[in-house]
């Protein structure tokens, strides 16, 4: 199951040893989103509960269609920091 | 280096990130040069060979090593690395019968400051649901085979512990400096997917 | 673990702290022991924090902060000289020379309201326990795979804040957190000889105790819903 999927990203993780972001926008997002907890506005484990939700619902779906992911993990990342802060009322 | 703070891709999530970093600018929640220090020390100032750093010191100073296998977000600390998901490290050690391997089933939980940001693979649904049912084939799809006999242990991050695996020191390696160690320890085996491998003479 | 026993609950003697996040009452946790020896409260930590110079407040991390703070305040309560911080080329402090400053001027202790004890941990290294079956609507860190499996307790990693946003908001429950081993044939049901082992991070209301296996016994004797010597 997901062999091929694994495989993928091994080797582009060879091709690219030193790779963190894939775009900017991930990386600002992902500052943001610190930014946001070093400051106090949520702890990071509220926006890891978030996460987690997100990444949750993602998996049931490729469980369910034998499908995989290749990389849309900062897709999960922005939408459980846009939830968050709307639930914070900071932001919507 | 400042970050690219316009985005020029007008793809869904670039905007929608634009757009929320504008707004939370303008009302005072964030600074954008603050975001560039982030985005700065996570592309470039924090990453494995923070961990590499510690795990040829363990290698090479066996007081050190005891004090890692004891408390390694103290030991950790002497040499300087610490921050956000650093605040409980635990150091996981192979040896010729236990391997061992570390994932986030739930997310992405992973001990940054002495490896920096995961890779793509160890975020996707294929490793973590295959690390836990399956650890022995995703080894092998990292090209690692293991012995029938040797135990293997994978360690799930779904609370507050950072795993670091500290790997085994390769045969071949006695006569080379702390220095020379840090250089071949890689992420790979500090995940647990990998060995390290002796430099070729 | 050395150190501190996780995050537990934490408080300066004198006053009441008035934490206002989760992540306030982390931080302090993680100076206590220092400032306790300095015998200073949390309002004064954050105003430390407060008096960092706009520029250096900017480039830091909160952990550089919160450890900025913890300098000030040991070099103004006359622990720690600032040529002894500086001694360090980063300037950053020293894990020893807290360690020293508290062990000269003794640990303060820590508990969360004037009266109140930190949990005690209802599980031990070796108990045999069970996941709970959950399938909470809210957010949960109990991963699917594990959830009705059979474990025994590996480790206690101590007190945590557990955030359980079930309860809206209704306040943190610090509780123990352990290490929980999982044999893969519990729960993949694997052949005997795969070798392989999980380990994975429940908090303690994720489980529930089994009763120990009964010994077997030499004589027979009527079983009057005795489960073995405890």
């Amino acid at each position: 199951m997901n062999n091929a999927a694994l495989n993928q990203l091994i080797e582009a993780a060879r091709l690219d040893p030193d790779h963190v972001f894939s775009a900017p926008w991930e990386a600002r997002a992902f500052a943001i989103a610190l930014q946001l907890s070093q400051s106090g506005h949520f702890t990071w484990d509220e926006f890891r509960d978030h996460l987690i939700a997100e990444v949750r619902a993602s998996d049931r779906i490729r469980a369910r269609d034998g499908t995989s992911d290749h990389g849309e993990y900062y897709d999960h990342f922005l939408h459980a920091l846009e939830k968050l802060l709307e639930e914070k009322g900071i932001a919507h | 280096m400042s970050g690219d703070h316009h985005n020029t891709d007008d793809s869904g999530p670039a905007a929608r990130v634009k757009a929320l970093e504008a707004l939370l600018t303008e009302k005072g929640l964030i600074d954008p040069s603050a975001i560039d220090a982030i985005v700065d020390t996570y592309e470039t100032r924090v990453g494995p060979r923070n961990g590499a750093r510690v795990v040829a010191k363990a290698w090479t100073d066996p007081a050190y090593r005891k004090r890692l296998l004891t408390d390694a977000t103290s030991a950790v600390a002497e040499l300087g690395f610490a921050g956000p998901e650093g605040g409980h490290l635990v150091a996981v050690e192979n040896t010729d019968r236990v391997h061992n391997l570390v994932v986030c089933t739930l997310c992405s939980c992973y001990p940054w400051p002495v490896l920096g940001l995961p890779p793509v693979w160890y975020k996707s649904f294929a490793y973590r649901s295959r690390a836990v049912s399956d650890p022995r084939g995703v080894l092998e799809d990292f090209g690692l085979e293991l012995p029938n006999d040797v135990e293997i242990r994978v360690w799930d991050s779904s609370a507050e512990i950072r795993y670091l695996v500290i790997p085994q020191r390769p045969k071949g390696t006695a006569k080379m400096s702390e220095g020379e160690l840090t250089a071949i320890v890689t992420r790979d085996s500090m995940v647990g997917v990998a060995k390290v491998e002796a430099p070729r003479a | 673990m050395g150190g501190m026993d996780g995050f537990g609950p934490v408080v300066c003697e004198q006053n009441e702290p008035v934490f206002h996040a989760d992540w306030e009452r982390r931080m302090y946790a993680l100076v206590g022991p220092a400032m306790g020896a300095a015998q200073v409260n949390v309002d004064e930590f954050r105003h430390a924090i407060e008096r960092i110079p706009p520029a250096r407040y900017l480039a830091s991390s909160y952990y550089e902060r919160w450890i900025a703070a913890a300098e000030t305040i040991l070099v103004e309560h006359g622990l720690v000289t600032r040529e002894e911080l500086i001694a360090r080329q980063d300037a950053s402090i020293d894990p020893r020379q807290i360690a020293n400053a508290v062990a000269a001027h003794g640990p303060a202790p820590i508990k969360d309201k004037p009266g109140s004890k930190p949990p005690r941990a209802r599980f031990a290294k070796g108990d045999r326990v069970r996941a709970r079956n959950l399938n909470p609507s809210g957010h949960t860190r109990l991963p699917r795979y594990v959830r009705g499996k059979t474990g025994v307790i590996a480790r206690d990693w101590g007190v945590f804040v557990f955030p359980d946003t079930n309860a809206h908001h209704a306040g943190t429950k610090p509780q123990h957190c352990y290490s929980v081993l999982f044999d893969a044939r519990e729960l993949w049901g694997k052949p005997a000889n795969s070798r392989e082992r999980l380990y994975i991070d429940l908090w303690e209301d994720y489980l529930e105790p089994i009763a120990p296996k009964p010994k077997a016994k030499s004589s027979k004797r009527k079983n009057a819903g005795k489960t073995g010597r405890r």
